[in-house]
């Protein structure tokens, strides 16, 4: 019931009541747990697990310029894997901020090819998308031994160093410019709940990169530009049903093309800010199928710039706890929260009566609480399959009923209704 | 504008006609689709133009709506030549198309979709809602089509629908409406609506032309009428000087075939019964609600009912692509309520699906395979141990056989299905289920967008399959068809049967009243 509440509530307010019960669950586990770790709710956990979402948050929304547009894109991995070599170039040879711009630029180019090959030539948007994604790291290698290797500390793998963007701390709030540091006081009191939410905001606050904040102003921007402005509906049209476009005189090609391009752009961002804000040097296979995460971000985010951010935060999590959680514990108490998670899918699934879905929910929340309870600790393997054991999860559970765009992925020809 | 009828028929007479196409020739590979067509509509007034399908009618309006380039001919707009290259010069020109199959975006709303691709926008390409759907409601109530404008259109109705599609031409400032095939989608009550709308626009000095091959729809709406056959004009008439007959004749070159069948008194063997049948969708509510039937041999039970209510998913939990939920389907005294669709394909359950292409046909591949789907595990397609392997000699000259006795009009049998026409598509699948000699048969649309020649072929199939003894039930959306076929005819609505009558004692008026709902069985009686 108190769900249907929270479904009562307008969009920012549901958020938010969402995020308080997520925060509230981490404090439970902490206090039922005696204390062994503090690490779920930590300041440097929630910077850096903002720091992980983003590259799958910009993959996401690439993803949903290109889906929205009714192109598939697959590609996005091989997008970002460009964004990632362009942005160390770039960011070497001109500074972080052109670096970046550059890795947009980079991304854009596989972009442009996807677009030419799926609505040029009509190609299936899946085979455009595996080329690309074999492409990619390929062009990436190629470049790297015509051109890293001539670089002090550069090789066929991986870049020099480069330097990162600035930084940004809050004032008052997070204490930036020499402020009082509100939130620090607050997480000092040890009062629960309310400490840890300000650990939390304090993390997210602190020493954030301007490639984050602007990265995250793409949201609201990305809703903008497609449900208000004229550009947005015609590049809705064209995935939704881009025959009634074309016989309301719309050019269909042309919105396809310019999403993908952007969508290409995009994952060039997210790529370029693995080189530039987390690695300091392009490396191959830096990426980790993050692309493909983005993807993922994309469908639990129900083609929606919101829900992708959403879905984002949620696969950063896992990736961050896995950093500074040398003795495993954070992980540990990480699978009490998964079987918390997963009793209240169980219930959600009874109540629609989805029984096969209850089943497979209650099996994994069971394991998962078995484990919590007979283990002290979880190794090491676990910890680094986590992220993308969650991803497979939400999925299961969340991508059946669905919207997306309703000429998703059909290969339109002009003047073929 | 107000209603001048007099002065502007008057004013017709003297100036330029609203378009005027002179000559038009149109070429596809290997078919001519317009040979030499001229066309002159006035001004104000409603212009039929109808033929059978094939006849080049819709070639002509693409052709007017700047979709397809002419090979030949001109056009003259209000007395001056113009020619189009993309629909929206046609649009900037003040030419509307009501399309047959609507193109309208599901998920998106009515306005976004009216006012795609003439958005008022303020700067920086935001749109701006608010004139936007101001400008709709003044567009609406002018013309008297009322929808809310920020509905989604998967929301609407068939006939809302419709009146969305012809404001989305109206707020376009449209002067020349064409409507293709306009009615095909709509009940008999959703017709008169639509006429109705139609004579408004006329009265507010709109020009229309209505493209349809309904004879008596023709007569009933139309100023003047142009008939097409086979890519050229035969004639133009005033519906007054003509019959429905004379149309029909003119249309087709020869008389008109009618659904008539001969009363054969059927077996009382029961080919299949259904008893208490309930399907649920997706959000566990019923789609198909305790339906129970039963198709004595010999005998044509008819189903009648707007699209989208259960009619697809009885056919599909009779063929066993849909589970239901309860009931039983019991086919010549055996249950196959829980056998898989191959037993039950296999134990004599012909299927002619509504859509040939997507469900009846592998496009791409040669006939004598198309010819096997659905009986490739018996004889004489497959053969060898537990049917394992395809018979090549066997398909293809079971395949010659369903070419000659069927008429399928096709140079041999292993070009691909694509190149034949849907007529020949269709006579295809209804020879592959009809040698087969089942004992249930379920037609779904057979003559969906079929030309008139094919159409009468495929029912003389399937009243010859009757007299023999087979069981049919038939599903269409063409009424003359089901009051002309069936034995017995039942209406569905929402799911349930609401009514069940005598064709020799019903109109298709009186249908459609059962169809919407409007009237029902239980208060008439």
């Amino acid at each position: 019931m108190i769900l249907k509440q929270i479904r009562r509530l307008p969009t920012w307010a549901r958020w938010a009541s969402f995020a308080t019960l997520g925060i509230l669950v981490l404090t439970l586990v902490q206090e039922l747990g005696q204390n062994e770790t503090n690490h779920l709710t930590a300041m440097t956990t929630s910077q850096t697990a903002l720091k992980w979402s983003i590259p799958i948050l910009l993959a996401g929304l690439g993803g949903l310029f290109a889906e929205r547009a009714g192109i598939i894109n697959i590609g996005l991995e091989g997008m970002m894997i460009l964004g990632t070599w362009f942005g160390a170039w770039g960011a070497f040879n001109y500074g972080p901020y052109s670096g970046i711009l550059i890795g947009i630029i980079g991304g854009a180019i596989g972009g442009l090819i996807h677009a030419i090959a799926t609505v040029g030539f009509g190609v299936d948007h899946i085979i455009s998308g595996v080329a690309i994604n074999i492409l990619g790291p390929f062009a990436a290698r190629f470049l790297s031994s015509e051109i890293f290797t001539g670089y002090q500390g550069g090789s066929v793998t991986q870049s020099p160093r480069v330097e990162s963007v600035d930084k940004f701390t809050m004032p008052f709030l997070a204490g930036g410019y020499d402020t009082p540091n509100f939130l620090k006081w607050l997480g000092d009191k040890d009062i629960p709940i309310l400490s840890d939410t300000g650990n939390i905001f304090r993390g997210v606050l602190t020493q954030t990169s301007w490639a984050t904040i602007i990265a995250l102003l793409l949201v609201p921007l990305s809703a903008w530009l497609l449900w208000r402005t004229r550009f947005g509906l015609r590049v809705r049209i064209s995935g939704e049903d881009p025959w009634a476009g074309e016989s309301q005189g719309v050019n269909i090609y042309r919105y396809k093309f310019i999403a993908v391009m952007i969508s290409g752009g995009l994952a060039g961002f997210g790529g370029a800010f693995i080189t530039i804000e987390m690695s300091s040097i392009y490396q191959e296979g830096g990426t980790t199928g993050r692309g493909f995460i983005g993807l993922a971000a994309l469908i639990f985010g129900n083609w929606r710039p919101g829900g992708i951010l959403a879905a984002a935060l949620l696969f950063g999590y896992p990736y961050a706890l896995q950093f500074g959680d040398f003795d495993g514990f954070a992980s540990h108490a990480l699978l009490l929260v998964n079987a918390i998670a997963l009793f209240g899918v169980t219930i959600w699934a009874i109540r629609k009566s989805k029984h096969a879905d209850a089943v497979i929910a209650f099996v994994l929340a069971t394991l998962s609480a078995v484990w919590y309870f007979i283990a002290d600790t979880v190794p090491d393997w676990w910890v680094k399959i986590l992220p993308y054991v969650i991803v497979i999860v939400v999925l299961i559970f969340f991508a059946q009923r669905l919207r997306m765009p309703a000429a998703n992925g059909q290969i339109y020809r002009r003047g073929q209704t | 504008m107000g209603y001048q009828p007099h002065s502007l028929h008057i004013q017709g007479e003297d100036l330029a006609p609203a378009i005027e196409l002179v000559g038009i020739t149109k070429r596809f590979p290997g078919v001519l689709a317009n040979d030499n067509v001229n066309l002159t509509v006035e001004e104000g007034e409603i212009h039929a133009v109808c033929g059978e399908n094939g006849a080049g009618k819709s070639t002509l309006m693409k052709i007017l709506y700047g979709m397809q380039p002419a090979d030949q001919g001109t056009m003259n707009l209000f007395g001056e030549l113009r020619s189009f290259q993309s629909p929206n010069e046609a649009i900037e020109a003040g030419i509307g198309m009501v399309h047959q199959h609507f193109m309208l975006a599901n998920q998106l709303t009515v306005l976004e979709n009216v006012i795609l691709g003439a958005e008022p926008t303020q700067m920086g390409g935001l749109i701006d809602f608010d004139s936007a759907s101001e400008h709709l409601e003044e567009v609406g109530t002018a013309y008297g089509l009322t929808v809310d404008p920020f509905d989604l259109v998967e929301s609407l109705t068939v006939g809302e629908r419709q009146r969305v599609e012809i404001i989305k031409v109206l707020f376009r400032g449209a002067k020349i409406l064409i409507f293709d095939e306009p009615t095909a989608v709509l009940v008999p009550q959703e017709v008169e609506e639509l006429f109705r709308n139609m004579r408004e626009l006329k009265a507010n000095g709109a020009t229309i032309i209505f493209i349809d091959h309904k004879l008596e729809e023709v007569l009933e709406i139309a100023d003047t009428i142009t008939v097409l056959r086979q890519g050229k004009t035969v004639a133009t008439v005033k519906p007054s000087d003509v019959s429905a007959t004379d149309l029909a004749e003119l249309m087709v070159g020869s008389e008109l075939p009618k659904p008539q069948i001969t009363n054969v008194k059927f077996n009382e063997t029961i080919g299949i019964k259904m008893d208490n049948v309930t399907v649920l969708d997706e959000d566990e509510r019923p789609i198909v609600d305790d339906v129970s039937l039963e198709i004595r041999q010999g005998e044509i039970l008819g189903i009648a009912g707007v699209e989208g209510n259960g009619q697809h998913e009885l056919v599909g939990a009779i063929l066993g692509t849909q589970r239901m939920s309860t009931g039983s389907i019991v086919m010549m005294g055996e249950d196959i309520s829980n056998t898989s669709v191959r037993s039950r394909r296999e134990n004599g359950l012909g299927y002619i699906p509504q859509d040939r292409q997507e469900e009846g046909l592998l496009l791409t591949a040669p006939l004598w395979e198309n010819a096997a789907l659905g009986h490739q595990t018996v004889k004489p397609f497959s053969g060898g141990w537990n049917h394992w392997f395809i018979d090549r000699d066997g398909s293809r000259s079971q395949t010659e056989r369903i070419r000659s006795e069927f008429d399928v009009r096709t140079p041999n049998v292993e070009v691909s299905a694509h190149a034949l026409s849907g007529g020949n598509q269709q006579k295809l699948i209804v020879g592959r289920e009809v040698v087969s000699e089942p004992s249930v048969l379920v037609a779904s649309h057979p003559t969906r967008g079929i030309d008139v020649g094919a159409q009468a072929s495929v029912w003389e199939q399937i009243r010859q399959a009757r007299s023999q003894g087979l069981a049919t039930l038939l599903i269409s959306a063409d009424l003359d068809e089901l009051i002309g076929l069936s034995d017995r005819i039942v209406v569905m609505f929402r799911g349930r049967i609401v009514a069940q009558l005598d064709p020799s004692e019903i109109t298709p008026r009186s249908l459609g009243a059962y169809m919407t709902g409007a009237t029902n069985q239980e208060d008439s009686e």
